[in-house]
């Protein structure tokens, strides 16, 4: 799924500053941070809460995560049998290839850590349930939902200020995602934002001819960005600050059945 | 040697050199704009870059090499020459540079003899994107073989380029060594190399086996079948030797593996010019260890990546930078951003540089100068054209910088740690094998770390020692003291330079600390120590050294109740029992305590939220942060001062003698002096 050799190239500073950090500011989080506990015959050995010690639980019993969360005003309860991350890291080093694919690597990980939920390892609010999915699955769909040899692009333009806010072009090959890039990258070809509308079509064609034919495309302005964040299904922009094109059926279909369940589970 | 290490940077011919420079990795770039972004680089202000040589890079399957095309790395330092640069080298055999596998060949890395090895002899991985790899073990002798074949090839193209034939004034040896950042205790390596090397310090050490025995409380018949620990498991000072020796022996490790490289530099000829190294980010302690890896090489510096918000890391790491090293520098400075780590902008580039130069820093390596695959953000890009706002704040800052050296930090004061406190922090992490260096990352500092093992003792030595320094730490810059962060007992020692040191003792301290820290006492310094009285010595025996030097029951000080004063020689020794207890008062008493030492306080700029910093010289500088994200403001006076110029902003304050300034949030104000 990410080529070992990934090339990460021509990636605007803004535009990737801005892609992480997001178009609104994010709201700090309430609480004192993380309770993290370690345990050894289900009593309390060290415990420490927003990266600062915690002295008066040492001794107590890890039976009640929640009343504990509550407690102490903890965005969450990580409590770990003293042994835990000295076993779990001997097992996912002891089972991580070289050759694996870095997606497998991490599945590799992560099923080194929920082998050992309930015992070793207990979390309040609990992580979600369910098996770690196969690598090949996961690829199969990846590959189903991305043909190789195309790229997908988003753009999102601030109007007011006529200039891009952010950008981000992937192209996949042989089944890897194998380029990251930005605007930068199409050089004086790259999307004009004064006229992103209808500039659209010339810059995908000039895409297509330096990275590779567009399979999903995503243009849009920043306040329709930031609203399709805050509810990706029911996004209430206009399509005119919302384009997705091209929009490949399968996507389409996939993305009306998610809204048509999320529409149902409401109901 | 026509080029040396002083503590203003390089002196090449002769001539200082103010070391600021930039990276710049030739082989990711196209050969036939490597001109152009020189004449870049040169234009920004810079006269010297860093050129990484990575093995992988240019060493093929077949063990030939590769150095054509944008490769030629001759081609490239050729051209750097014509232009005048200077070239700091990095050849390996680590070079990370968000290369997948770190620059090591194929073959090193899928060669199961290399690995390092954890408790359980698996080979133990480093988590990092695009695909996580094998550590490699520095330990055997294969890796040192198989790097003196790719250096064999190598050196031919680098000798005649040395200075003065060519540009390089400086080579580098590895890169980060910590074993890829598994610094924890009881994580790698015990390949049966690095065993091995374990049993050889054990014999060094103690000679004969039943001395062995008595100290490591076994019953072995040979050094043979001693093992290293796999879990801390001491529960009283006497059993500590076998994991104070396996902390000694990773530290020593980590220390001849460089030092065995910048022996192979000086075997194939690279032998005019010094060998760097640099240390990553996080936890500073054990088993890192700068002033004794300095014995084996010309400089080591300590790398920084941060945003606005780390002010106090970037602080307490160039303080240490002081304290430590012969000259503080930075190998590797944070311009631009690699896309795994949280994102770096222009704001966070300027106020960490110039905060990292108000707290003493003053050599700086950017990384990265030039944009390239796997990285952005640096001012000038991969064709050759520059980022014009990022291009405008390095020329300014390379500008300021030449203007400040006529000024220098001198601390007075020296906040002290120790190898045993610093050891006994990382073996009894309780989040081991996650090392130090992660837990930082995550946030994490020893104080969260260390459980309370109190090892009979009556206070837990690592957990309160690691609090008490974070206290102190807050206490002293409160007090706006200038304090340098440092250790006694290590060679090249310095504490003679410091009217005060202060270092947080318990029951347990290391004999050869107490006779540096009672000789710097007798030479005319002031020791604070506290809560305790050392009584044994890193073995867990009895040492009354300490105590026999606290001779009386100590005169009381005016003030300060609790502390006792003691006379040694020409110093004085001042007692605080009550240290543990300081809390916020902590800064209003060493306020007190330093002026029995005759220390004189910065600047006060009249908000506690505000910090500042003296560079006395010709002119003198005052330095202002504002860390914090609010607007505040800073009320200052300063006998003979007649105006103060903002030489990074260009504001003019006028006084005289006393100056209000505005300061905006995460605002630095390098401000000059006017008489």
């Amino acid at each position: 799924m990410i080529s070992r050799d990934i090339a990460v190239v021509d990636v605007q500073p803004e535009h990737w500053t801005n892609l992480i950090r997001g178009p609104v500011e994010k709201p700090t989080v309430e609480g004192n941070g993380w309770l993290v506990l370690v345990h050894h015959d289900n009593r309390v050995i060290h415990a420490v809460l927003g990266g600062k010690p915690l002295q008066q639980l040492s001794g107590q019993p890890v039976d009640d995560l929640v009343s504990l969360r509550h407690r102490f005003q903890a965005a969450r309860v990580v409590c770990i049998e003293k042994d835990f991350l000295r076993r779990t890291h001997t097992r996912f080093d002891s089972s991580l290839s070289y050759d694996m694919d870095y997606v497998e690597q991490l599945l590799v990980m992560l099923a080194a850590f929920r082998k050992e939920r309930g015992s070793g390892l207990r979390v309040d609010p609990p992580t979600p349930p369910g098996p770690v999915p196969p690598f090949g699955l996961l690829q199969f769909i990846f590959d189903r939902l991305w043909p190789d040899n195309t790229s997908i692009v988003l753009y999102v333009v601030d109007e007011e200020h006529e200039s891009l806010w952010t950008s981000l072009i992937l192209r996949k090959r042989r089944g890897d995602l194998d380029l990251l890039t930005t605007d930068l990258h199409l050089g004086d070809s790259g999307l004009a934002p004064a006229d992103w509308r209808a500039d659209r079509f010339r810059m995908l064609s000039e895409l297509s001819v330096r990275v590779a034919p567009a399979y999903l495309a995503c243009f849009c302005t920043r306040d329709a960005w930031a609203s399709w964040l805050a509810a990706p299904l029911r996004p209430g922009v206009t399509p005119d600050d919302l384009i997705v094109e091209p929009c490949p059926r399968r996507l389409a279909v996939l993305a009306a059945a998610i809204r048509l369940l999320a529409r149902l589970k409401r109901a | 040697m026509p080029v040396q290490i002083t503590q203003d940077g390089l002196l090449i011919d002769g001539r200082p050199f103010l070391l600021y420079s930039g990276s710049v990795q030739p082989w990711r770039l196209d050969p036939g704009k490597w001109g152009k972004i020189l004449d870049r680089v040169c234009e920004l202000g810079f006269g010297c870059i860093e050129v990484y040589i990575p093995w992988g890079a240019h060493q093929r399957p077949d063990g030939s090499c590769d150095f054509t095309g944008s490769r030629d790395i001759g081609a490239f330092l050729d051209l750097a020459f014509e232009r005048g640069l200077f070239a700091i080298v990095r050849p390996g055999p680590h070079a990370n540079a968000e290369i997948t596998g770190f620059g090591y060949p194929e073959r090193i890395l899928r060669d199961p003899d290399m690995h390092a090895r954890g408790p359980e002899g698996n080979p133990v991985f480093v988590p990092t994107p695009p695909r996580m790899f094998p550590a490699v073990s520095y330990a055997g002798d294969r890796l040192y073989e198989e790097f003196g074949e790719y250096l064999t090839q190598l050196a031919p193209v680098l000798k005649p380029r040395l200075h003065p034939k060519g540009p390089i004034v400086a080579i580098q040896a590895d890169n980060e060594m910590t074993m890829f950042f598994r610094t924890g205790a009881f994580d790698l390596d015990y390949s049966e190399a690095a065993r091995a090397g374990y049993r050889r310090l054990l014999k060094d050490k103690y000679s004969t086996v039943a001395r062995l025995n008595r100290a490591h409380r076994t019953s072995l018949k040979s050094f043979d079948q001693a093992q290293p620990p796999r879990r801390f498991e001491a529960e009283s000072a006497r059993e500590l030797p076998p994991y104070l020796d396996w902390a000694e022996f990773k530290e020593t490790h980590l220390q001849s593996s460089v030092v065995r490289i910048a022996g192979m530099f000086k075997d194939h000829g690279l032998d005019s010019v010094p060998v760097t190294h640099n240390y990553p980010l996080g936890h500073l302690r054990s088993p890192l260890d700068l002033p004794g890896l300095e014995q084996g090489v010309d400089l080591v510096g300590m790398d920084m990546y941060y945003h606005k918000g780390d002010y106090r890391t970037i602080k307490a790491r160039c303080l240490a930078l002081c304290g430590l090293s012969r000259y503080p520098y930075a190998p590797e400075f944070g311009a631009g951003s690699h896309m795994a780590w949280p994102p770096v902008d222009l704001p966070d580039q300027v106020f960490t540089t110039l905060a990292a130069t108000m707290h003493g820093l003053r050599g700086i390596n950017f990384y990265m100068i030039v944009d390239r695959e796997r990285w952005y953000g640096a001012p000038i890009r991969r064709d050759g054209s520059v980022d014009p706002e990022r291009a405008d704040a390095y020329k300014r800052f390379l500008s300021l910088a030449a203007r400040l050296q006529a000024a220098r930090r001198s601390a007075e004061v020296l906040l002290l740690t120790t190898r045993l406190y610093g050891r006994l922090e990382n073996l009894t992490n309780i989040f081991d094998p996650l090392s130090p260096m992660a837990l930082a990352g995550l946030g994490y500092d020893a104080v969260a770390w260390c459980p309370p093992i109190d090892l009979g003792l009556k206070r837990p030595p690592a957990a309160v020692h690691a609090a008490l320094q974070e206290d102190l730490f807050t206490a002293l810059s409160t007090a706006r003291l200038n304090f340098d962060i440092g250790e006694p007992g290590r060679p090249g020692g310095n504490l003679r330079r410091y009217k005060m040191m202060v270092l947080p003792t318990l029951e347990i301290l290391e004999h050869q600390a107490t006779l540096d820290l009672l000789a710097a006492v007798r030479a005319g310094g002031t020791l604070v120590i506290g809560p305790d009285v050392p009584r044994l010595d890193e073995t867990g025996k009895a040492d009354r050294t300490f105590k026999s030097a606290l001779t009386g029951k100590g005169e009381k000080i005016p003030r300060i109740p609790s502390a006792r004063l003691y006379h040694l020689g020409s110093g004085r020794i001042i007692l605080l029992p009550k240290l543990a207890e300081g809390g916020a008062e902590l800064a209003k008493l060493f306020g007190a305590v330093s002026r029995l030492a005759d220390c004189r306080p910065l600047a006060d700029p009249g908000d506690d939220a505000l910090d500042s910093a003296w560079h006395p010289g010709d002119p003198d500088f005052l330095w202002l942060a504002n860390p914090t994200g609010e607007e505040r403001s800073a009320k200052l006076r300063l006998k003979d001062a007649v105006k103060l110029t903002d030489r990074w902003s260009g504001e003019v304050f006028q006084g005289p003698g006393q100056f209000s300034l505005p300061m905006p949030p995460y605002t630095i104000r390098p401000l000059e002096v006017g008489r």
